[in-house]
């Protein structure tokens, strides 16, 4: 069964750079968002991003540390 | 492992007097990228004076070199920067990666002629632009910055489309 969202590969060439990025899986909506900004407040949200994904990760990192201390 | 600190880096070495442009994760996301990044990267000038001024901002961050063994004598210094070329540092304030010279553009003046300023923090910082992005990238022609060459594509294009 095909996928009907799919870009056929025979057009991907003649696609805008928008159609090919969204055919990788890029989320387009979220680079249209990001131009609304200024620079500095695109890093700063950049910044708490990262922030965030590191603290997911050291969360994730101790839950796995607790599991072990039950075993 | 730590979130890199952009804003206290960068603001670090452009108050230090340090010649240098922000280039990588850093300054795709400066133009709207959305992936994150772990580190900044900045291209810097190989001149003595330049270096020297790297070095001092640096210092006292205690740079050493990331993933290298604990024992691994390694002072950041003058000298130390002036034999080497790129660092990949781990800092007080996160990972910092310092080039002396970037694939598919060259030494520090051709990274700064496909540069632009930005104001950034308040201060004028030169930011690779999209376009001299996209020349790294594909330079570099790593698996990894796929994605990334296709996001910074999009990018480009929905810059030079009208506002809606």
């Amino acid at each position: 069964m095909t996928d009907p969202h799919a870009v056929p590969l025979a057009s991907a060439q003649n696609a805008s750079a928008v159609e090919r990025a969204m055919a990788f899986g890029v989320d387009v909506t979220l680079l249209i968002e990001n131009l609304r900004y200024s620079p500095t407040e695109r890093l700063r949200r950049g910044e708490q991003v990262l922030a965030s994904v590191v603290a997911f990760k050291e969360e994730v990192q101790r839950a796995r540390q607790r599991q072990k201390g039950k075993m | 492992m730590r979130a890199t600190q952009i804003e206290a880096i960068l603001t670090r070495l452009s108050q230090g007097g340090v010649e240098f442009l922000v280039i990588g994760g850093v300054a795709a996301l400066a133009h709207g990228s959305a992936r994150v990044t772990f580190d900044v990267d900045v291209c810097y000038r190989r001149t003595r004076e330049n270096i020297e001024r790297l070095c001092e901002a640096l210092a006292s961050l205690h740079p050493t070199l990331r993933g290298a063994p604990p024992d691994l004598p390694f002072k950041f210094d003058v000298a130390t920067v002036t034999t080497g070329l790129n660092f990949t540092l781990s800092t007080d304030l996160g990972d910092l990666d310092l080039l002396g010279e970037v694939a598919g553009l060259g030494e520090y003046t051709a990274v700064q002629a496909a540069s632009e300023t930005l104001p950034l923090y308040g201060l004028p910082m030169r930011v690779l632009t999209l376009e001299g992005l996209l020349t790294a990238k594909r330079a570099a022609a790593r698996r990894k910055d796929e994605e990334a060459i296709v996001e910074l594509e999009a990018l480009l294009e929905l810059r030079k489309r009208p506002p809606e």
